[in-house]
């Protein structure tokens, strides 16, 4: 399992790792939106965990170029974020493919299942 | 409406009135004048009489007052001789019975023949003496005793005008002295004389009056409408605007016309949208910015607190061990409490997110069940629960957390062993009931009242062994009357507490689905 978290809090992006590694995942960390949007486009994750509020370039933005570029439907992206996402905007992002929504803060103990039943998802 | 139709109705009545009565007051008034403006013609007439009487060529063998009676002749008005006690010498109404006058006249004649020939002079010249006209005082003149109050006036007055009336008659007189013997001439009109020979004008006058009163009239009313109109309008539009902004919606700006008072408060009515547009923007900023900055910092906390309590990092010794369980649950306390804050913050600026959609509650009860599955086996209590079916339109994320509170303060109020809740779920005609019994210290009459406010703690010991921020019945009621319910407790001291809540039913419509 190859995993992908894109979020501006270091703090954030390292305790995923150290979570996933420690469940014997393969678990990549980035930092920058822009750079995050070329990792997922060139390179190939089962999961990707994307934060909505990162400076510069959000996830909503990464979310909005990988439609432009028609890569969305191939990729698996669970959107973590700390605000609440209004009935609108969860519309939004399934419509685009997001496949899970978590809550920041999350329970640890929840997170590995979640991830399997994306990964299981067609 | 008052200022739509009361204000210039009443205006409008009022003006009308006023139009009327001025109308009025000039109709009366202009007889008046008219009388005034025909005296003066009457004082002509009479100035014209007295020169003709004057310098009428006198025969001396006619009695004098038999002349003036002819003299007086006029096919206007009446002229009146009197002597200065007031008696009526002559009276053009009157016409002498014709064979007195020839007796009269005929033995004048005999006697003043000889003494004068064919002398001619003036009425002015001719003196006689009172015995020689005392013959004509018995006869009863239509107007005698009429002039009696005007005896003192005759005296001292060269010339004037009188008026006096009888039952039937208002009378107006001009009157002037005589050369003859201080005799007074009087012209007399009465006043419906008068009225009837102007009557033309007066009438004439009458309707001129009478249309400008009405075209005024129409347009008082016509403007007062207008001017209510030009008021009513801006200010309908105010009060729709302001209708629009205690729903919530912010982008009603209304068009300032003119340059009056009603304008400066619509353009201020502006500005104070845009104010209020920016206050509910920094409202939903504030619960979105706060929640998240809030919120970030535990997420690590949180994860790795549990990671390690749990030894995914690694063994821990017992000192490691302990530190590792309290910190997480120091943590998760923090995140309980945070939220607890957030959403009553959210709930105080109506901020509170709902997200409706259909749901069973028999499977949240389960799940509730679940959860709380620790905690009741630690304390060594029973829970039983029973729930309808049916389905229910509402947020069940929220009801959710209403049930969970409700039962956490179950668990805290009874007693080990021995402590029991219900958790239930009816399905009744226009709502659903959830309600959560137990069987604890109960809470006594007096403290109910303020149950559901704010920080309120029934019991603060309790507080300080299960933590709390007392304001999670705050929360509850906010959630529970945000979607449309109630919520109520029924307890006494000793004898347990059961929480009630409704939750309304509605149908799924386009509207309800929040978006």
């Amino acid at each position: 399992m190859k995993i992908l978290v894109i979020d501006d809090d270091k703090d954030i992006t390292e305790v995923f790792k150290i979570f996933f590694e420690k469940n014997s995942m393969d678990c990549h960390t980035e930092n920058d939106g822009k750079k995050g949007l070329e990792r997922i486009q060139n390179e190939d994750y089962d999961i990707i965990l994307l934060d909505l509020a990162i400076p510069n370039f959000s996830g909503k933005d990464i979310i909005d170029s990988l439609e432009n570029n028609g890569l969305i439907n191939r990729k698996k992206i669970i959107i973590i974020t700390a605000s609440a996402i209004s009935d609108k905007e969860h519309k939004y992002y399934v419509e685009k493919g997001v496949k899970a929504f978590i809550k920041k803060p999350f329970d640890i103990s929840k997170l590995k299942d979640i991830i399997l039943n994306v990964a299981n998802m067609p | 409406m008052f200022l739509k139709y009361k204000l210039p109705l009443t205006f409008s009545i009022l003006s009308l009135l006023i139009i009327v009565v001025t109308a009025a007051f000039y109709m009366e008034h202009i007889t008046e004048v008219m009388i005034h403006a025909d005296r003066e013609k009457m004082k002509e007439k009479l100035a014209t009489k007295k020169l003709e009487i004057v310098s009428f060529h006198y025969d001396a063998s006619e009695k004098l007052e038999i002349v003036f009676q002819d003299l007086l002749k006029t096919d206007h008005g009446r002229f009146i001789v009197v002597d200065p006690q007031g008696f009526v010498i002559a009276d053009s109404n009157y016409s002498f019975p014709t064979e007195n006058i020839s007796e009269e006249i005929s033995e004048e004649e005999s006697m003043s023949e000889e003494e004068t020939s064919e002398e001619e002079t003036t009425v002015a010249d001719k003196e006689t003496t009172e015995e020689e006209h005392s013959d004509l005082h018995e006869i009863k003149f239509p107007s005698s005793d009429r002039f009696l109050d005007f005896i003192e006036e005759f005296k001292t007055q060269e010339s004037g005008t009188i008026s006096y009336e009888d039952d039937r008659e208002i009378y107006y007189a001009v009157y002037t002295k005589l050369p003859i013997f201080e005799w007074i001439l009087i012209f007399e009109e009465s006043r419906s004389l008068i009225v009837s020979e102007n009557k033309e004008s007066v009438e004439r006058l009458g309707v001129t009056i009478a249309t400008f009163s009405t075209l005024v009239s129409i347009g008082v009313v016509f403007a007062t409408f207008y001017i209510s109109k030009r008021f009513t309008k801006p200010l309908s539009k105010l009060i729709n605007a302001a209708n629009e902004i205690s729903k919530g919606k912010f982008n009603s700006e209304i068009k300032v016309v003119g340059k009056d008072e009603i304008s400066e408060l619509t353009s201020t009515f502006n500005k104070m949208t845009e104010s209020l547009k920016e206050s509910e923007k920094q409202k939903d900023e504030f619960s979105s910015m706060v929640s998240h900055e809030l919120k970030t910092p535990l997420t690590p906390l949180m994860a790795y607190s549990e990671m390690l309590k749990n030894k995914i990092l690694g063994p821990l010794n017992k000192d490691q061990q302990t530190a590792a369980n309290a910190i997480n649950s120091a943590s998760t306390r923090l995140d309980n409490l945070i939220s607890e804050l957030l959403d009553a913050k959210k709930l105080a600026l109506g901020k509170l997110e709902i997200h409706k959609k259909e749901f069973q509650p028999s499977e949240l009860i389960n799940k509730l069940v679940l959860d709380i599955d620790p905690l009741v086996k630690s304390k060594g209590i029973s829970v039983i629960t029973s729930s309808a079916t049916a389905r229910l339109f509402s947020d069940p994320d929220r009801i959710y957390q209403v049930l969970t509170n409700l039962v956490t303060n179950a668990i805290k109020a009874v007693p080990e062993k021995t402590g029991k809740i219900e958790i239930a779920f009816k399905d009744e005609e226009k709502s659903s009931l959830f309600y959560i019994k137990d069987n604890g210290v109960g809470i006594p009459k007096e403290k109910q009242s303020k149950l559901f406010t704010k920080f309120y703690q029934v019991d603060t010991s309790l507080t300080r062994k299960f933590g709390g921020t007392g304001l999670g019945l705050t929360i509850c009621k906010g959630i529970v009357e945000k979607l449309g319910g109630k919520i109520w407790v029924e307890s006494d001291r000793g004898i347990g507490a059961t929480f009630y809540f409704t939750i309304p039913k509605e149908q799924v419509t386009i509207e309800n689905i929040s978006d």
